[in-house]
C-alpha cells in the first residue's frame, strides 16, 4: 500500500524538503561534456540552457550513449551520418518540446506527466523566466511513497 | 483474371521482402536480392506471361518514394554543420560528385552509343545519376572492419554529403535536358531551380511551424507525408523540380525547428527500407535483356568512368584542400557502391524523359551497373581501408 498524503503538497514546498539539482549544461556543450555531467551526478535526464539561464531543451541518457557509441550501429541515418562526422552541440542533439512543470502546482498534477514521458528527473521553471528551479526526482517519489 | 496495380505492387513488395530476408540471412547484398525479386516479375519472365502493365502507375509511386528520399537527405543537415564539415569533406565531395559527372559525360559522348535520340542528353544523364555513393554499404564495412581513422572520417562525410550534391546535380541537369530549347533551358531551368528552392523553403518552413505546435506523435507522418505529397502536386502545376522541392523541404524545416528535427524526420526514415525495396523491385521488372544486350557496353563504360572520374576528383580536390597523403591515396577506391538513390533517379526518367526508349536504356544501366558496384563495393573499400592502416 502506498502512502499517498505527500500527493497535496505544491512542488514549492517539495523542493524545499527534496534540494535535489538537475543536470544543465549550456546550449554549445559537446556530447562529452554532456556525458560527463550526467556521469558525474549520476543522472539519467540534462536539461539544455540558452546564454540568457532559460532552459530551452532536454536530453536523455539514451540519446546521448546512442550518439557517442554510434560507431558500433551497423546502419545509419543520413542525420546520424552527418551527427557523427560533425561532433553535435547540446543544441542540436536535444528536444526543445520537453516535460515540465511550475512551483505553484500539486505534485499530484504533475505526476504523470513524469510517469508518461519515462523522466527520472522533472524540470521545475520558474514561469515567466523559464529558469530553473530545481528537479523532482521520480526516486524521492518512490521512496516517499512506499 | 484482372492485374490491378495494387495487386501488381503488392506481389512485387511481397517477394522483395521475402527475398530480402534470405539474402540477409545469406549475407549477400540485399538490394540485388529486390532487384532479383522485381525481375522476376519482369516482362522477360512472369510479368510478360500474365501481361503486367507498370509503366502506367508506376511514376506516381517513384515520385513520391523520391521525394521521401529527398526530404530525409535535405533535412540530414543544416547550415552551421555544412560549415563546420571541414575543407576536406567538402572538397573531396565536390571532387568526387562533379569527377564522376564529368568524366562519365565525356565518355558517354565520345562513345557515341547506338541510341533513339541525342547523345548529349543520355550522357548528362547518366553523368548525373554518376556523382552519389552508397552511405549504407560504406558504414556497413566501416562497421565490420571496426575502421577509424583520417580515411573513414573523411569517407562518412563524403558518402553523406554527395548525395545531397547528386540531387541537385542531376534535378539541374534534369531541368536543362527537358527544356525545348537552348534558351528555353536557360531561363527554364533558372526559373525551375529557383522556384523550387523558394517553394521549399515556405512549405519547409510551414512544416516546421506544425512541427513546433503538434503534440499528438500520431500526426507527425502524416504531416510530413501530406506536406511532401502536397507540395510534389504543386511543383507539378507550377512547373519547377519536385525534387528539389521536396529536398528544400527538409532544409527548410530543419533549420527552423532548430534542433535535431526527431519530429519531423524519425517518422519518415523509417520508410527508408521500404523506398529501396519500391525503387529496386520497380527497377528489376523494368528490367529487358533485349535493352540490355544492346546497352551492356554502356554499362562497363558506365562503371569505369564513374569510378575513374570519382577517384580523379578526389586526388585532385583532397590536394587542393591539403589533406593528408593518406586520404588522396585511398579515398577514391572507397566511393565505388552506387548509392540506391540512383536507381530512384533512372526510375523518376521514365515518366519526364520525351525518349521513352532511353529511359528504359538508362533504367537498366544503372540497375545493371548497381549490382556490379554492390559486389565489388565492399572490397575496393576493404581494400582502402586496409591499405590505409585503418582496419584494427
Amino acid at each position: 500500500m502506498s502512502n499517498a498524503n505527500f500527493l497535496g503538497k505544491t512542488l514549492d514546498d517539495w523542493l524545499e524538503q527534496h534540494q535535489a539539482q538537475p543536470v544543465i549544461v549550456d546550449e554549445t556543450a559537446s556530447i562529452c561534456e554532456l556525458a560527463n555531467e550526467l556521469l558525474a551526478m549520476g543522472k539519467r535526464d540534462a536539461y539544455v540552457v540558452n546564454n540568457t539561464h532559460r532552459v530551452i531543451g532536454h536530453i536523455s541518457y539514451a540519446k546521448v550513449a546512442n550518439q557517442l557509441l554510434s560507431e558500433h550501429r551497423s546502419t545509419h541515418t543520413h542525420r546520424q551520418l552527418f551527427a557523427r562526422v560533425i561532433e553535435p552541440t547540446a543544441k542540436e542533439l536535444m528536444d526543445p518540446h520537453f516535460t515540465s512543470a511550475y512551483k505553484d502546482e500539486l505534485l499530484c498534477d504533475v505526476i504523470h506527466r513524469q510517469l508518461d514521458h519515462g523522466l527520472d528527473d522533472l524540470i521545475v521553471l520558474d514561469r515567466d523566466s523559464h529558469k530553473a528551479l530545481g528537479v523532482i526526482q521520480m526516486s524521492d517519489i518512490l521512496a516517499e511513497s512506499i | 483474371m484482372m492485374y490491378t496495380p495494387l495487386l501488381i505492387l503488392g506481389l512485387l513488395l511481397v517477394s522483395g521482402l521475402l527475398f530480402g530476408l534470405v539474402a540477409s540471412r545469406l549475407k549477400v547484398p540485399r538490394i540485388a536480392a529486390y532487384a532479383l525479386a522485381g525481375l522476376v516479375w519482369s516482362q522477360d519472365l512472369l510479368g510478360g506471361y500474365f501481361g503486367f502493365d507498370i509503366a502506367s502507375w508506376s511514376p506516381l509511386l517513384t515520385n513520391l518514394a523520391l521525394a521521401i528520399i529527398a526530404y530525409t537527405i535535405g533535412g540530414s543537415i543544416t547550415f552551421d554543420q555544412l560549415r563546420r564539415l571541414g575543407k576536406t569533406i567538402t572538397f573531396c565531395t565536390l571532387g568526387e560528385s562533379f569527377g564522376a559527372v564529368i568524366v562519365v559525360s565525356v565518355a558517354i559522348a565520345l562513345y557515341q552509343p547506338d541510341i533513339n535520340g541525342p547523345i548529349w542528353i543520355l550522357a548528362l544523364i547518366l553523368g548525373g545519376l554518376a556523382a552519389t555513393t552508397d552511405p549504407a554499404m560504406t558504414v556497413a564495412v566501416i562497421h565490420q572492419y571496426r575502421a577509424k581513422g583520417p580515411v573513414t572520417s573523411t569517407l562518412m562525410g563524403v558518402v553523406a554529403l554527395d548525395d545531397v550534391l547528386g540531387i541537385i546535380l542531376f534535378s539541374v541537369i534534369l531541368v536543362v535536358v527537358t527544356g525545348a530549347s537552348v534558351t528555353d533551358a536557360i531561363v527554364g531551368s533558372g526559373i525551375e531551380i529557383i522556384g523550387a528552392v523558394g517553394m521549399g523553403i515556405v512549405i519547409g518552413g510551414l512544416l516546421a511551424y506544425l512541427g513546433h505546435r503538434v503534440r499528438n506523435k500520431r500526426f507527425f507522418l502524416p504531416m510530413v507525408l501530406s506536406a511532401l505529397m502536397l507540395s510534389q502536386g504543386l511543383a507539378e502545376v507550377a512547373h519547377v523540380s519536385p525534387l528539389l522541392t521536396a529536398m528544400f523541404i527538409g532544409f527548410s524545416a530543419r533549420a527552423v525547428y532548430q534542433s535535431g528535427g526527431d519530429r519531423l524526420f524519425a517518422p519518415v526514415e523509417f520508410l527508408e527500407e521500404l523506398v529501396f525495396i519500391i525503387f529496386f523491385t520497380l527497377a528489376g521488372a523494368y528490367f529487358s535483356l533485349s535493352v540490355l544486350q544492346q546497352g551492356l557496353d554502356l554499362v562497363l563504360i558506365y562503371v569505369f568512368a564513374s569510378v575513374a572520374g570519382k577517384m580523379l576528383g578526389i586526388r585532385l580536390m583532397s590536394r587542393l584542400a591539403g589533406a593528408p597523403k593518406v586520404v588522396s591515396q585511398y579515398l577514391g577506391f572507397c566511393v565505388v557502391p552506387q548509392a540506391g538513390i540512383a536507381i530512384g533517379l533512372a526510375l523518376s526518367l521514365m515518366q519526364t524523359l520525351a525518349y521513352k526508349d532511353m529511359g528504359l536504356l538508362v533504367v537498366n544501366t544503372i540497375l545493371a551497373s548497381t549490382l556490379i558496384y554492390e559486389f565489388i563495393g565492399p572490397f575496393t573499400t576493404r581494400f582502402a581501408l586496409v591499405k590505409a592502416g585503418e582496419v584494427r
